[in-house]
């Protein structure tokens, strides 16, 4: 996995030295607690700091899109894919670098954001009333939440990147994915704060997504094709 | 052989893109893959690079077959496309540290360093690839494809883009390649580079290879050409040549004086009817002289010929 390692690497070192990129990432991390901050005036509300704790897990996760309609769009479109399918290099070994730059740094920035978030929420409001809207087992559960939507969403796009011609096509298909999740996730916030199946829902949603990851990942496995790749570059 | 291609054939879908393709190249041997566009050139270069599987067919590279062991057929090639491919937000040095990994290279910043020397990239090795000439990045792409020390090169329309002078300093650097007996496959469509640097020309067209040889045995085998030079009425010579049968291909001005040109299979026969119709119709001719045919003209008459 030593190649893999070099191509994830040399990958997240690309995606990061734009710096539009890396303030877009960075943004959307910080979003929650900006608007936390905003609304330091008003009651506190266990509500709200849920709600902003869910796009604290999820808005960074999102950032997964961008890396992975790159992925080989991008490169088709630079024309860099053909060196690197030149080289002495598994299948396997592509496919998982570039899973990998585009899920670990999408993953660490949502851990980042969940931590910052949980702190600014703790002295903005005290800890009591945080440690009863963000229990630590639910603050786990939105670690583990946005670890398999960031899964989901790499192995999706990286798939559509790998059999489309432009990287804006592939963005487009991961904002289709995005929007899903979102409306998805409305309705699971709607449904963790009315219901009183709450724990329930906490563990059929990380458990649904799962095997929606395992079906993602097995079908970008087979749909990666080199031939399929080497023809449309 | 480097090269050891062997009846081969890559189908995309419906199309057939090569078909039966056979082709050896030696060590210290420069091979042109000519042909227009589409003809099915990149198909055969990444065939043989590993990078694509035949569909039928097979070539040895190194002594390995690209059907059996693509990924060591790879390590023994260096690729040199069309477009230099660069990831152009990286110094050349951590672009070639990638590159370096990927192919397995000892000592890399040697090698790195070495190539860059070489090739007059010494200076610039820790400025963005963005920052680069066009030359300067297909300079940085041959680096790239020699870092592993390859025996076979592949290069695909290498001089594409590149400007007069790059495009002859590019020419001299392949030349010196060969002189480290490697075996060098270079597609083109640029036959003055062919003709300038290869062994030997593959003429391939619609997938099929249609002629092979080296350049001077292929400008022999197109129709031989003469031209006269007319000191009088080019006009006039014009109607008798066509008087005679004579099918005027070309016509020009050389030092003042009219030149018509004629291809025939049968030089005795056309040349004496043509000398014949011009001096019975008054006119002075001043020279009548073979043509050297160029490779472009071998070329097309190969491919008109294919066509048929």
């Amino acid at each position: 996995m030593r190649k893999a390692w070099a191509v994830a690497w040399r990958e997240m070192v690309d995606t990061f030295s734009d710096r539009g990129s890396l303030l877009r990432s960075l943004f959307f991390a910080g979003l929650p607690v900006l608007l936390l901050l905003v609304n330091r005036g008003g009651r506190p509300n266990a509500t709200l700091i849920l709600v902003f704790a869910v796009q604290a897990a999820l808005l960074p996760a999102a950032s997964a899109v961008n890396a992975a309609a790159g992925s080989f769009a991008g490169e088709k479109e630079a024309q860099t894919l053909i060196p690197l399918l030149a080289a002495p290099i598994r299948d396997l070994d592509i496919v998982a670098g570039k899973f990998a730059a585009a899920a670990v740094p999408a993953t660490a920035l949502s851990w980042v954001a969940i931590a910052v978030y949980d702190v600014t929420a703790r002295v903005l409001y005290g800890p009591a009333l945080v440690a009863t809207a963000l229990p630590a087992t639910l603050l786990f559960g939105l670690a583990i939440l946005s670890f398999l939507v960031v899964l989901t969403l790499t192995s999706v796009v990286m798939v559509a990147s790998a059999r489309v011609a432009t990287q804006r096509a592939a963005q487009q298909i991961g904002g289709f994915v995005i929007a899903g999740f979102a409306i998805a996730f409305g309705g699971l916030i709607g449904g963790i704060l009315g219901s009183d199946m709450r724990d329930t829902l906490l563990i059929a949603v990380p458990l649904g997504l799962l095997v929606l990851d395992v079906v993602a990942l097995e079908l970008a496995r087979r749909l990666w094709d080199r031939e399929e790749a080497v023809a449309r570059a | 052989m480097v090269i050891d291609v062997r009846d081969l054939s890559r189908r995309f879908g419906s199309h057939l893109a090569l078909s039966g393709a056979s082709l050896r190249v030696g060590p210290g041997e420069i091979v042109a893959l000519l042909g227009p566009n589409g003809a099915g050139k990149t198909t055969a270069s990444r065939i043989i690079g590993g990078i694509l599987a035949p569909t039928s067919g097979d070539a040895i590279v190194a002594g390995l077959s690209v059907r059996e062991q693509p990924g060591r057929v790879r390590a023994r090639c260096g690729l040199v496309p069309d477009s230099p491919g660069l990831y152009e937000r990286m110094t050349l040095r951590r672009y070639l540290r990638f590159f370096a990994a990927l192919y397995d290279v000892r000592s890399p910043e040697e090698r790195i360093r070495h190539l860059a020397e070489l090739l007059g990239l010494g200076e610039v090795l820790d400025r963005r690839l963005s920052a680069y000439s066009r030359g300067m990045k297909q300079k940085a792409a041959i680096a790239r494809a020699l870092l592993h020390d390859p025996p076979v090169l592949l290069l695909d329309e290498p001089a594409t883009a590149l400007d007069p002078q790059m495009t002859q300093t590019l020419r001299d650097l392949i030349v010196s390649l060969r002189a480290q007996h490697r075996a060098i496959l270079l597609c083109t469509h640029d036959l003055d580079e062919a003709q300038r640097i290869a062994d030997r020309v593959v003429i391939v067209d619609r997938g099929r290879i249609v002629r092979e040889g080296p350049t001077a045995q292929l400008r022999r085998t197109a129709r031989p050409a003469f031209s006269v030079v007319i000191a009088g009425d080019g006009e006039a010579a014009r109607r008798a040549l066509q008087g005679a049968g004579i099918a005027i291909e070309a016509s020009g001005v050389e030092d003042g004086h009219q030149t018509l040109r004629w291809t025939t299979d049968d030089a005795a026969r056309t040349n004496s009817l043509a000398l014949r119709a011009l001096l019975d119709g008054g006119l002075q001719v001043v020279s009548l002289r073979p043509e050297e045919r160029t490779l472009e003209e071998a070329y097309l008459a190969i491919i008109a010929e294919s066509r048929a």
